[in-house]
C-alpha cells in the first residue's frame, strides 16, 4: 500500500497560517512526522490560496526538500502551476492530477513529458462526473491510452475513480469499489489511488465511514491512498487491513506500529 | 392537516406524506394551501440543516418528497398559478471549469420550494451565458456555485462582464459552494457568499425587500 501524506494542504488552517507567515520549521516538522508515520510520498497543495498558489507551491517544495528527503506529489488543478514546478522536485515527482478532459489533458501532456513522473489521472472526461462504474472504466481506458501514447509507463499511472459522497448517492460506495476492482481486473499494471474523505461528505462521524471505506477499498485492490498518516485510528485500520489481507508477514509492520504508539483502538 | 403533513415531511415519511396530500386533494382542500404547508415544512427542514441538526441526505430526501408532492399538486394549481407572482427570479449555475452540481441542485430545489423562479443553467457555464440569461429573463439575482478554485476566474469574468454591460448595479450576485469564502467573494467582486441554502434564500429575500423586483 503506497501511503501519500495529505497534510500539506493550505485548506487546513494551520498549514495555511504557516504558509502565510512563511514558517518553514512548522511545515518541515509536519512533513517529518508524516514520513516517520509511514508516508512514502508527501502531497503538496496550495490551491486554496488564490492568487499566490504558484509562489506558495514553489516555497513549499523548496523548504520541504532542504529538510526532508522524500518524494513529493504536486497537487494542483492548474497545469501552469505544475509546469512551473515539475522540474524543481529532486526525486521523481507524482503529478496530481490530469483528467481525460480534452483541454486539461492537452495542457498536462506538456508537463508530463518534461521528465519521468508518476501521474495521477482522474477518471472524468468532458461528459462530466461519471454516473456509474462502467463510465469510470470507459474514462480509465481512455486516459490510460492517452498517457501511454505520450510515453508514460503503466506502472506510473495512478487512476482515481472519483469517489462520490454516499449521502447524496446511496450507491456511491459500491460504485467506487466496483471501479477499483474493475481497474485492477482489466488494466494490468495500472495503479489506483483515492482520498478517503469524499465518501463521507455531509454525514456525521465521518472518520468512521472513511476508515471503513479504506478497508473495503484495500480489499477491492486499491494501490495507493491519500491519507493523514498522523491519524492513528485510520492508520490503525490500514495496518490491520494489511495484516488481514496477508500482506504483513509475521505481522511485523503492525507490531512495529504498535511499539511506536501509532495504534489506537 | 397542517401539523400532520409537516410532521410527515420532517419525519422523512415519504409515502405517508404523498398519501396524505392525495387524501386532502380528494377531500377538496385547496391545492395552494397544501403547497404552502409543504413549503413551510421545507423551510423548517432548511433551518434544521442550517443548525446542523439535519444532514444533507435528509435535505435531499425531503426535496425529493417535495418534488413528488409538487407533481401531484401541479395540475390542480395551474389556474391559480398565473396569479401567483414569483417571489424572486434567479439565474443559477456552476461556472465553466467546474462540473459539480450537487449543492447547486439542493439550493435550487429549496428556492423553488419557497416560490422562487430559478433558471438553472447547469454546469460548466461560460460567462456570456449567464449574462444572456439574466437579460432574457429580466432577473436581478445571479447565483454562482463552485467546488473547485478554477471557477473563480470565470466568476470574476462574469462579474466584469456584468459591469461592462451596465448590469452590475441592478444585479445581486451571490457565490456559494465548498470552495468559496469571504476572501473569494471580495476577490471576484460578488455581493454575498454563503455555504448554506437557507442563508442563500434569506439573502435573496433581503435583497428583494431592500430593492423590489422590477
Amino acid at each position: 500500500m503506497l501511503i501519500i501524506g495529505e497534510r500539506i494542504n493550505t485548506s487546513r488552517k494551520q498549514i495555511d497560517e504557516a504558509v502565510e507567515k512563511r514558517d518553514a520549521a512548522f511545515i518541515q516538522e509536519d512533513v517529518k512526522a508524516q514520513v516517520e508515520a509511514g508516508a512514502q510520498i508527501i502531497d503538496v497543495n496550495s490551491g486554496s490560496r488564490i492568487g499566490s498558489e504558484l509562489e506558495d507551491l514553489i516555497w513549499l517544495i523548496d523548504i520541504i526538500q532542504e529538510a526532508v528527503p522524500v518524494r513529493l506529489s504536486l497537487d494542483s488543478s492548474d497545469p501552469r502551476c505544475l509546469l512551473e514546478t515539475v522540474e524543481r522536485v529532486q526525486e521523481i515527482p507524482m503529478l496530481n492530477s490530469t483528467t481525460a478532459e480534452e483541454n486539461r489533458f492537452e495542457q498536462m501532456a506538456t508537463v508530463i513529458q518534461k521528465r519521468e513522473c508518476d501521474v495521477v489521472a482522474l477518471c472524468i472526461d468532458d461528459r462530466g462526473i461519471p454516473k456509474s462504474a462502467d463510465q469510470v472504466m470507459e474514462n480509465a481506458k481512455k486516459v490510460i491510452e492517452d498517457l501511454e501514447k505520450i510515453g508514460v509507463n503503466r506502472e506510473r499511472i495512478y487512476l482515481d475513480p472519483l469517489i462520490q459522497a454516499v449521502s447524496t448517492d446511496t450507491e456511491a460506495g459500491l460504485t467506487a469499489l466496483e471501479a477499483i476492482e474493475g481497474i485492477k481486473r482489466e488494466f494490468e499494471g495500472v495503479n489506483t489511488v483515492c482520498g478517503l474523505s469524499n465518501i463521507s461528505f455531509a454525514l456525521p462521524k465521518r472518520p468512521v465511514l472513511n476508515r471503513t471505506f479504506l478497508t473495503l477499498a484495500m480489499r477491492a485492490g486499491l494501490s495507493a491512498v491519500l491519507i493523514d498518516p498522523l491519524d492513528k485510528r485510520t492508520m490503525g485500520n490500514l495496518r490491520a487491513t494489511e495484516v488481514l489481507l496477508g500482506r504483513d508477514e509475521y505481522c511485523l509492520e503492525y507490531i512495529k506500529a504498535f511499539r511506536e504508539g501509532r495504534l489506537e483502538d | 392537516m397542517k401539523e400532520k403533513l409537516k410532521a410527515l415531511f420532517i419525519g422523512m415519511k415519504r409515502q405517508e406524506a404523498i398519501d396524505l396530500v392525495k387524501e386532502e386533494l380528494e377531500s377538496g382542500t385547496e391545492p395552494i394551501l397544501i403547497l404552502e404547508v409543504c413549503r413551510e415544512a421545507m423551510a423548517e427542514i432548511g433551518k434544521k440543516f442550517e443548525t446542523g441538526e439535519f444532514f444533507l441526505s435528509e435535505l435531499i430526501y425531503s426535496a425529493e418528497v417535495f418534488k413528488a408532492v409538487s407533481t401531484i399538486l401541479e395540475p390542480n394549481l395551474t389556474s391559480k398559478r398565473s396569479e401567483e407572482k414569483p417571489k424572486a427570479i434567479v439565474v443559477f449555475g456552476t461556472p465553466k471549469g467546474d462540473v459539480h452540481d450537487l449543492g447547486k441542485n439542493i439550493v435550487i430545489t429549496m428556492m423553488r420550494a419557497q416560490g422562487f423562479t430559478v433558471h438553472d443553467l447547469g454546469v460548466d457555464v461560460p460567462s456570456e451565458m449567464f449574462i444572456d440569461k439574466l437579460q432574457d429573463t429580466g432577473s436581478n439575482i445571479l447565483c454562482l456555485s463552485a467546488l473547485i478554485t478554477p471557477a473563480f476566474a470565470i466568476m470574476k469574468e462574469t462579474i466584469s462582464l456584468l459591469s461592462e454591460k451596465g448590469l452590475r448595479n441592478d444585479t445581486f450576485v451571490m457565490i456559494g459552494g465548498g470552495v468559496t469564502t469571504e476572501f473569494a467573494r471580495k476577490e471576484v467582486g460578488a455581493d454575498a457568499q454563503t455555504l448554506d441554502p437557507t442563508a442563500a434564500i434569506r439573502l435573496c429575500k433581503q435583497y428583494i425587500q431592500d430593492r423590489p423586483v422590477k
